[in-house]
């Protein structure tokens, strides 16, 4: 069984050393972005089986990143991550699950947790 | 009360105008009928004493007429004796029976001649030497009459003189003869009445009056005007006296003399045995020439009063007229007056300003309508000053003494701001102003107004509420936005230390010194993040989901979690009853326990200390209690513990959130939230929410993930 590849798209470079760490443990190929458009064009050139993204970030933020990855290929599963909000009042994450990810992490999150959700959109049935 | 509008009607001012015209007409008409009324009757007693005039007159002038036919009876009896005796001597001769008569007819100075007519009607012989001897006599009626046996004395008609053409009256008896008693003659005495002129004039009958003796149808004009009826002529009857007949003995009549025209009052009277009428006739003119007189003077009275009547009314005219006028401008003055208290009244209850007036000698106060208004109290109330204040609030009434002490001293006195209490309890914010109106350098009244102004101080407050609300939702707008960019940074600086560190921990062995010292880091990221968490909690005010769920139970299964957390020195006691089931948000209602024991426990401190946690349903209310036995806070702490960011704290020690997110949870919950505190005794909160209306529990509500507070 060959690794499942994952994009990871996050500005905060301790987040992608972090999650980098967890999911290379567990097994996954992971394909690090520093924003949207970076992100894009990393989902374009590896074709990963998922992709993780983070909301607020600079350059392209992360609910345009997860709708415009959404239209391109309606079937990758997406997990977006985030740790609030500098605007104030709204759940970024509830949009983004509105915009087309598949699951969503509130930061900061447990190895487990990551894991857990990662492996469940990987392999549904198992 | 509105004027009487009667009052300055003019058309009843027109009416009454008319009155006084008819009153002044009457007045005047009374007066002429009773002007007329008097002349009339005067003219009547005027006429009926002229009538009594005529007869007493005429009466007068009988006797008279009576006197001189009895004294010339006397002679022609006297001359006929003497002529008797003649007779029987036989010595009758013309010329001694001539002697005889002339002898006779001097005795009476009216007597103009006396003669004796032989029984063949022939005059014999006369005292007048002139009468013609022979002349035939025999056709006179009194001859006839006494020829025929008339033996009582005539008196013929009147007829003129054959020398004078003077009217002369004969008088005659019979002679008889001595020897045998036949009829012998008769002497006739010739009157003349002229003779008599002084005693008619005596009469007095006035310029117009006649006097006449008539005889047959013969009347002898004695007394006469003179132009028109010829005095001292024989007329006939008719020219006089038309065809009235005079059969009466005595009488009296009025008409209008056919010969001159002239109206007469007559009397007459008949003289017994005598064969003639007297007459006097007064005319009426001048019967009524002093009535005329009177009338004149009747009528100048009549005019003074007439002209007076006419005066007085139209005195009366003038002075209702300027009454009118007068009460027309009173009238108008009341309607102005009447229009401006209503506008002064309409003025005050819109701008709910009262005024007053108080007498400083009686201590009397006189309101205007809108102070009874706002005062709630009834237009009959008596107004003191005491029964005033006793209307005003405990806590402002000090404020009226120095404020009316300053008017009555003469000098105008800050406004105040007092309270009253009406009947029904309702308080009324009012602010007062007076000034003192002085006479002289006394002070004559306080004048003052009393406005309401409830309406605008809860305006007021309104107001600054909600720029105070403003301010503080601005200001949490602002620590929000602030708040979330730190979450959103310590969140991402937490991911690899809580992260990593149990990756690492995966890898140690089982009580291993490093795994436990890696514990307790992880022990304090998972605080650090749960800090964030209520940060950002505070910050997004998101919808809360809501579930019945039981207060106690959500306390009891935090309290495993709050007996770990809490430091060994405090003692945590708990009363959680079940049945105070509210709609709540389960993990946020955790939230508000923990936030409030933790609040607690960092009160106590180090010191020892306990925590009581209770929970009860009190009616419609579940009851959540948190006391402690710390250091308690004083008002100025007390006010402010619900703001954000607000600590008693050292820097680094707390965040200030806390109690502001169990107050926004509570507040969210539709609950509210109460603090006692003193600052010997410790701090009670009691969290108050609303009971749920159905109380089916649901399992799942009621099982809420205790792991996450570890």
């Amino acid at each position: 069984m060959t690794k499942k590849s994952i994009v990871l798209i996050d500005d905060e470079m301790l987040v992608r050393v972090t999650l980098s760490r967890i999911l290379t443990r567990a097994g996954y190929t992971v394909v690090e972005a520093t924003n949207g458009e970076q992100g894009l064009e990393a989902v374009a050139q590896s074709t990963p089986d998922l992709v993780i993204c983070d909301i607020l970030m600079p350059t392209k933020e992360g609910i345009e990143t997860i709708r415009e990855l959404h239209r391109a290929r309606p079937a990758l599963p997406i997990v977006a991550i985030s740790g609030g909000g500098r605007l104030g009042n709204c759940d970024f994450l509830r949009h983004a699950e509105q915009f087309g990810a598949s699951a969503t992490l509130r930061k900061p999150f447990a190895p487990q947790e990551v894991i857990d959700a990662v492996s469940r959109l990987l392999e549904p049935v198992g | 009360m509105r004027p009487r509008d009667s009052l300055g009607s003019p058309r009843a001012a027109a009416r009454k105008r008319w009155a006084a015209r008819a009153f002044g007409l009457a007045m005047f008409g009374l007066l002429s009928i009773m002007f007329l009324f008097q002349l009339r009757q005067d003219r009547i007693a005027s006429l009926s004493a002229a009538t009594a005039t005529a007869e007493r007159l005429a009466q007068v002038l009988e006797e008279h007429t009576r006197e001189t036919a009895a004294s010339v009876n006397a002679v022609l009896i006297a001359t006929a004796l003497h002529l008797r005796t003649l007779d029987g001597a036989g010595t009758a001769d013309r010329h001694t029976i001539g002697k005889v008569l002339a002898t006779n007819a001097d005795s009476l100075p009216y007597l103009k001649a006396l003669s004796f007519v032989d029984a063949d009607g022939r005059v014999v012989a006369s005292s007048l030497p002139t009468m013609p001897i022979g002349f035939d006599a025999s056709g006179r009626d009194y001859f006839r009459a006494h020829a025929a046996g008339e033996k009582k004395m005539l008196i013929g008609v009147a007829v003129p003189s054959l020398f004078s053409g003077a009217p002369i009256v004969p008088l005659t008896i019979p002679v008889e003869s001595a020897e045998d008693g036949r009829f012998a003659g008769i002497i006739v005495a010739v009157m003349e009445p002229r003779r008599s002129e002084a005693f008619y004039k005596a009469l007095q009958v006035g310029e117009q009056g006649i006097v006449a003796i008539a005889s047959g149808d013969t009347v002898m004009v004695l007394q006469t005007p003179g132009r028109e009826i010829p005095k001292n002529s024989a007329i006939p009857a008719h020219a006089l006296f038309g065809e009235r007949r005079l059969d009466a003995p005595t009488g009296a009549f009025r008409m209008e003399t056919p010969l001159d025209g002239v109206d007469r009052i007559v009397g007459y009277r008949k003289p017994e045995d005598l064969s003639v009428v007297v007459l006097v006739g007064i005319s009426t003119s001048e019967a009524l020439s002093r009535w005329h007189h009177d009338a004149r003077g009747y009528f100048v009275a009549w005019a003074a009063a007439a002209a007076g009547v006419v005066a007085l009314t139209l005195l009366l005219l003038k002075q209702m007229r300027r009454r009118d006028r007068a009460v027309l401008a009173l009238g108008d003055t009341t309607q102005r007056l009447w229009r401006n208290e209503r506008h002064l009244i309409r003025a005050q209850a819109v701008a709910h300003v009262g005024s007053w007036e108080l007498d400083p000698r009686s201590g009397r106060i006189v309101w205007s309508e809108m102070m009874y208004e706002i005062f709630a109290q009834p237009r009959s109330s008596q107004l003191t000053l005491e029964s005033i204040a006793a209307l005003i609030t405990r806590e402002t009434r000090p404020l009226l003494q120095p404020f009316l002490d300053a008017a009555l001293s003469g000098t105008v006195p800050a406004g105040i701001e007092i309270d009253i209490v009406r009947p029904d309890g309702q308080i009324r914010r009012c602010r007062c102003k007076c000034e003192p109106m002085m006479f002289g350098s006394q002070v004559a009244a306080v004048v003052g107004t009393l406005q309401d102004v409830t309406k605008m101080r809860r305006a007021e407050a309104k107001r600054f509420e909600l720029e105070r609300q403003l301010q503080q939702s601005l200001k949490m707008e602002a620590l929000g936005t602030l708040a979330g960019g730190i979450a959103h940074d310590l969140n991402n600086a937490l991911v690899p230390v809580l992260g990593l560190t149990e990756c690492v921990l995966e890898n140690l062995p089982a009580g291993s010194r490093d795994r436990a010292d890696l514990e307790v880091v992880v022990g304090g990221a998972v605080r650090a993040r749960d800090l964030v968490r209520q940060i950002l909690a505070f910050s997004r005010k998101e919808a809360p989901t809501r579930h019945a769920v039981d207060v106690g139970r959500i306390v009891s299964s935090t309290w495993d979690l709050l007996r770990r957390a809490l430091p060994p020195a405090i003692r945590v006691e708990c009363s959680a009853t079940l049945g105070a089931i509210v709609m709540a948000d389960p993990s946020q209602l955790q939230q508000v326990i923990v936030n409030l024991v933790t609040n607690a426990a960092q009160a106590i401190g180090d010191c020892p200390g306990a925590i009581v946690i209770s929970v009860a349903r009190i009616g419609d209310e579940a009851l959540l209690s948190v006391a402690d036995t710390g250091n308690g806070m004083d008002e100025a702490t007390r006010a402010r513990i619900f703001e954000p960011f607000f600590t008693t704290k050292p820097v680094g020690e707390g965040t200030g959130l806390g109690l502001a997110v169990v107050h926004g949870i509570v507040m969210g919950h539709g609950g509210r939230i109460d603090v006692r505190s003193n600052s010997d005794a410790g701090t009670v909160f009691e969290v108050a929410l609303p009971i749920a209306e159905t109380h089916a529990s649901s399992a799942e509500a009621e099982n809420p993930k205790l792991c996450d507070f570890i």
